[in-house]
């Protein structure tokens, strides 16, 4: 973990500020985004860097957001996780907190009403982009056929996501992925 | 349900296999979207006001 000159920390801070905005349907929506800027535009992560500190987030107990300050921590320390970590909290929790009432008085107004009705399918698209990136950036197959197979599992069946998450992690163990 | 898969899939190519910036995207298709849903209602509102 290397430190981050200060010009950096605030593109990777303004960065989050914007994404925290626009991560309708939660900040797994935006990874792709995250992905593009942390990966590609300022390489201060490798694409396995990337999915681990999704996976590792998101295996672990708690809010899943925090898998963006794993993400920060790999980047750039104590220092990044502050950032990213922030930057995609407080405009989302501010907004939320100052619409959130004025929004659910006027729930039946058509223009809320399309407006949820409109970004809904965005949001789903956004997912999926989600999923392809953290899948189509690791080399083989084997994890793309796991992937493949727990969408289809959670789809079609009521099994537990900690089943998933533990079947994962033994496969993973075994050497499989 | 066409037009709904349509938006998903433009949205899932733009940001995860054209990776332009989620900004543009969202702001384009979001508003694209928004409007063809306003419109959908509106239209429903007037039909249900008809019958």
């Amino acid at each position: 973990v290397s430190a981050l000159p200060a010009a950096d920390w605030l593109a990777l801070f303004g960065h989050f500020l914007l994404l925290s905005l626009l991560s309708i349907g939660g900040a797994i929506t935006v990874v792709p985004d995250m992905h593009r800027v942390l990966v590609s535009q300022m390489g201060l992560l490798d694409d396995a860097q990337f999915s681990s500190s999704i996976a590792i987030a998101q295996a672990a107990p708690g809010p899943n957001v925090l898998f963006v300050a794993v993400m920060g921590y790999q980047a750039a320390g104590l220092a990044g996780a502050f950032a990213t970590l922030t930057g995609i909290m407080l405009p989302s929790t501010t907004l939320a907190l100052a619409v959130a009432r004025w929004g659910d008085a006027r729930r039946e107004w058509r223009a809320v009403r399309a407006f949820k009705a409109g970004m809904a399918p965005l949001v789903i698209g956004l997912m999926l982009a989600t999923g392809w990136i953290l899948t189509v950036e690791v080399p083989g197959w084997r994890h793309a056929l796991l992937t493949l197979a727990a969408a289809v599992l959670v789809w079609r069946t009521r099994v537990h996501l900690l089943v998933l998450v533990a079947a994962g992690a033994v496969l993973g163990a075994a050497g499989w992925i | 349900v066409p037009a709904c898969a349509a938006l998903a899939v433009v949205s899932f190519v733009t940001v995860g296999l054209l990776r332009w910036p989620l900004v543009g995207v969202l702001l384009a298709l979001g508003a694209a979207a928004c409007t063809f849903a306003w419109l959908r209602i509106r239209g429903q509102a007037a039909m249900e006001k008809g019958r």
